[in-house]
């Protein structure tokens, strides 16, 4: 019966959402305001109903209601009822749905806070995100079908993947998502903007939160991700350049880009054909992301995703592309720069730079990721193509865009003068040096972890450099204290201050990358009370217990940790058995130390015996420096909270009506 | 480590090894009975291979190969297990990652060079196996294309600078665009910067 209720409000949702994307044609066209309030109305209506079928499926899990397929298939009696609520998104048709319910919300939030834009621009904005919309209900309702029911109940389910059930994978899909579905506004907007005819620089105004938000999500998405990886996987590693990871990271790479770009068209009027196109490209690649991820072209560790709807998905990547270059090219008239530079080196130099070298990583890695299949198509030849090709290809371009995070910076508008450049950049480049030098000394000879401290440091004392001058500057003319000085100037203009926020995680993220150079790990087989040692650490196997739990038995092993003689602590690594699988699946549960130098990683891969005596046998690595990845994962959410914080010179902006006569709004 | 423990260790290795090693050492044998047929070379390794043969068991595989030499060729080669993505398997702790430790460990204790072992791999496998596209043929096209979309991409834009700077100025002011964007603040803080630095 609920079943059937969900698979009923499934329904009504793509009726809901198709109305809504024909009334706001329509609206669009003849800016009707009654059609236009009925496309808002819709718009709520949409996102309820999808709410509704979410809560009907979470409700489906939590209650082991197995006579539905998807909850048979994906669920058991046995699971945590925390993992029941995340079990939902565990498959092919509950993560279609989550991402639905994602793209009805963003609507609904889109349409709820501009709508004192009503207008031909925010109605077709709503016909995008609405058409998108209808897409992916149909594709749920048609092919994948949460609500299907069975024709028998089953005394149980098969389980959700073992892999899955891991804290960091309830959050880390919906934040991906929040990533993936979030970048359709700008996307619709700027497409609003150029149906509208209204090519100014309203839609990135109007959509620069909504960037911000999916381009946040994307990235801290990415690095939940890389944590699961890390603690799950059991390769010692967070980043594997594993396709889909890759997928993801594509249109974060483009959506950075953007991000930079439009601060050229708000300030001086230029790059809005190039603009349009980051913005196209950065959601052509969403969708691309989704295609790869479902249709298995590509061997992933994401293949139970995998189903035969990837065709649906690659041709919707290329009615974004046709629709939306024919689009742009017949407004090309529209789109001309207003203003002139006057030096590339500027802040529009810089900025440019940074465009190419965003792109030149995100052609990297698309490259790497379709290689295989044009060189299988092309010569025959099936190649691999994994993470020493990237390392190899990405490393120099990295450092190449965090030298620039260095830089750009402390480039001026229009021209920076060479005496400025010097002034600037003496200190910053100084302290660059010492963190390269220091750590030479100390021993260590890889080139490219030493140009990356010398430009880490480079990019820390620009930013510090910044917020000193700035304090200094306001306080000489406020008065206030050096601390009120530094928090006033951050309130006062959050973008560009939260913005070096942003850049100082990114430095930590490459300090976290930099250790990766410095990896080791040993492979151990210890009898009771053997010992290993690697680096500083000396491990003793101290036995192994054995607990038999609802899904699984899991078999701990303890390690006691020694380091110049002093015990620091005890490590369980742990196997857990999925004994009631039919495949006896087996899982891994590292133990990390954790410190601000480096981790000690143990991963227990499984148990022997050897002279009738039983061994533990270990993979043990000494992870330099990872701490700093996941430290700096939060200075990037801290410093997005920053520039996203409500701005007085916003609200005074959205008080403006684009395209309505004031008195209609009055009447709505 | 005592020498039963060595030699232990080194039989649970040659257990390990999956039937395609039996087929390459079937194909060192057969090409090495051909050889036989010619004086020279038979007599060079009627000295060297039981030269070689001893020393094998003498000094058992494992012993001699180090981690660190199996991570050398590890790193060269891709996991094939299907599930991870093609990891290198230096990295990679899978159950197929492990029985592929196992035989390099033996090819590069029976005295075989890096480059030997990733050959064999790749007769076996074909190219699929190196764990990066060979910088041959095709694949040259995936070292190549990156570095020529920088370079490609830096022309661009020098163009594009030298476009614009060929174009006659437009006030900021006739624009109206800075208008949009002007804080009383943030100028007052520019000029305290500038007034700074004089």
């Amino acid at each position: 019966m609920l079943a059937q209720l969900g698979n009923f409000v499934l329904w009504l949702a793509i009726f809901t959402s198709t109305y809504a994307c024909i009334a706001a044609i329509i609206s669009g066209r003849t800016k009707r305001l009654d059609l236009t309030i009925s496309t808002e109305r819709a718009v709520y209506a949409t996102f309820a109903l999808c709410l509704t079928a979410m809560g009907v499926l979470e409700y489906l899990f939590v209650t082991d209601s197995f006579n539905v397929h998807y909850v048979a298939t994906h669920s058991s009696r046995d699971l945590a009822t925390g993992y029941k609520f995340t079990a939902v998104w565990s498959g092919m048709q509950g993560s279609l749905l989550l991402w639905a319910l994602i793209l009805s919300g963003f609507n609904f939030f889109a349409t709820l806070k501009t709508r004192t834009l009503r207008g031909p621009l925010a109605s077709y904005a709503t016909v995008i995100i609405s058409f998108t919309q209808v897409f992916f209900l149909g594709l749920i309702g048609i092919h994948e079908n949460p609500f299907i029911e069975l024709n028998f109940t089953p005394p149980d389910g098969q389980g959700m993947n073992p892999l899955l059930v891991h804290p960091a994978m309830a959050i880390h899909p919906p934040m991906l998502y929040l990533g993936y579905v979030g970048f359709i506004v700008p996307y619709a907007f700027a497409m609003g903007a150029l149906l509208s005819r209204q090519a100014d620089e309203e839609w990135i105004r109007t959509t620069r939160r909504w960037t911000l938000v999916p381009w946040f999500f994307l990235g801290t998405g990415q690095l939940l991700g890389g944590k699961w990886a890390y603690v799950v996987l059991g390769w010692g590693g967070y980043w594997g350049w594993d396709p889909v990871e890759n997928a993801a990271l594509l249109p974060w790479l483009t959506g950075t880009a953007f991000l930079h770009s439009v601060m050229i068209q708000e300030k001086k009027d230029m790059l809005k054909v190039w603009n349009m196109a980051l913005i196209i490209l950065t959601f052509t690649l969403c969708i691309y992301g989704t295609f790869l991820t479902r249709s298995g072209v590509v061997s992933s560790v994401h293949a139970f995703a995998q189903s035969p709807i990837g065709p649906w998905f690659g041709a919707l990547v290329l009615v974004i592309v046709v629709f939306s270059s024919i689009l742009l090219y017949t407004r090309l008239d529209m789109l001309k720069s207003k203003t002139h530079y006057e030096s590339p080196i500027s802040r529009e130099g810089g900025f440019l730079l940074n465009n190419v070298l965003f792109l030149t990583a995100t052609f990297a890695v698309f490259w790497g990721v379709m290689f295989p299949i044009i060189s299988e198509a092309l010569t025959g030849d099936k190649i691999t193509v994994s993470a020493p090709y990237f390392n190899a290809v990405m490393v120099p371009i990295g450092l190449l865009l965090l030298l620039l995070t260095g830089i750009g910076p402390l480039l001026a508008w229009r021209k920076t003068s060479s005496q400025s450049l010097k002034r600037h950049f003496a200190y910053p480049t100084l302290f660059g040096l010492l963190c390269a030098i220091v750590p030479a000394v100390l021993g260590v000879r890889d080139i490219y972890a030493l140009i990356s401290f010398a430009c880490s440091g480079l990019v820390t004392g620009t930013i510090v450099s910044e917020f000193h001058r700035g304090a200094l500057a306001r306080g000489s003319s406020s008065g206030e204290s050096y601390i009120m000085a530094l928090i006033n100037l951050t309130r006062r203009n959050k973008r560009r201050y939260g913005g070096y926020v942003v850049h100082f995680g990114i430095v930590l993220l490459f300090i976290g990358f930099t250790g990766n150079a410095f990896n080791q790990d040993i492979e151990a087989e210890l009898a009771y009370q053997e010992s290993a040692t690697i680096g500083p650490y000396t491990l003793t196997y101290e036995g192994v217990t054995e607990e038999v739990k609802p899904l699984t038995v899991d078999l701990t092993a303890q390690l006691g940790v020694y380091k110049n003689g002093e015990r620091l602590g005890t490590m369980w690594p742990q196997q857990k058995v999925y004994y009631k699988r039919d495949d006896q699946q087996r899982t891994t549960e590292v133990s990390i130390r954790s410190n601000l130098r480096e981790d000690l990683y143990v991963l227990c891969q499984g148990f022997d015996q050897r002279d009738g005596q039983e061994v533990a046998l270990f993979h043990v690595y000494v992870n330099p420096l990872v701490i700093w990845v996941w430290i700096g994962a939060w200075v990037i959410t801290i410093g997005t909270l920053i520039t996203m914080l409500p701005d007085p010179r916003d609200k005074a902006r959205r008080r403006r009506v684009v395209g309505l006569p004031q008195e209609q709004e009055a009447v709505a | 480590m005592t020498r039963e423990k060595k030699e232990e260790k080194l039989e649970k290795k040659k257990h390990l090894l999956s039937s395609w090693d039996a087929l390459i050492k079937y194909r060192i044998k057969n090409r090495t009975s051909a050889l036989w047929r010619e004086p020279i070379r038979a007599l060079f390794f009627a000295f060297l291979l039981p030269s070689l043969f001893s020393l094998f068991f003498a000094l058992p595989a494992s012993a001699e190969v180090t981690k660190i030499q199996r991570d050398e060729v590890g790193k060269e080669l891709a996991c094939l297990c299907g599930t991870c993505p093609r990891r290198p398997l230096d990295e990679c702790t899978c159950g197929h990652a492990q029985q592929q430790h196992a035989r390099i460990d033996a090819l590069l204790g029976a005295g075989k060079t890096k480059q030997q072992v990733i050959d064999a791999y790749v007769a076996d496998f074909g190219k699929i196996v190196l764990s990066k596209p060979p910088a041959e043929g095709f694949g040259l096209m995936a070292w190549l294309m990156p570095p020529f979309v920088l370079v490609f991409g830096f022309f661009m834009v020098r163009n594009v600078l030298r476009t614009w700077s060929q174009s006659k100025p437009v006030p900021i002011a006739a624009t109206g665009q800075q208008s949009n964007e002007k804080d009383p603040y943030l100028d007052k803080l520019e000029q305290e910067l500038r007034e700074r630095e004089l």
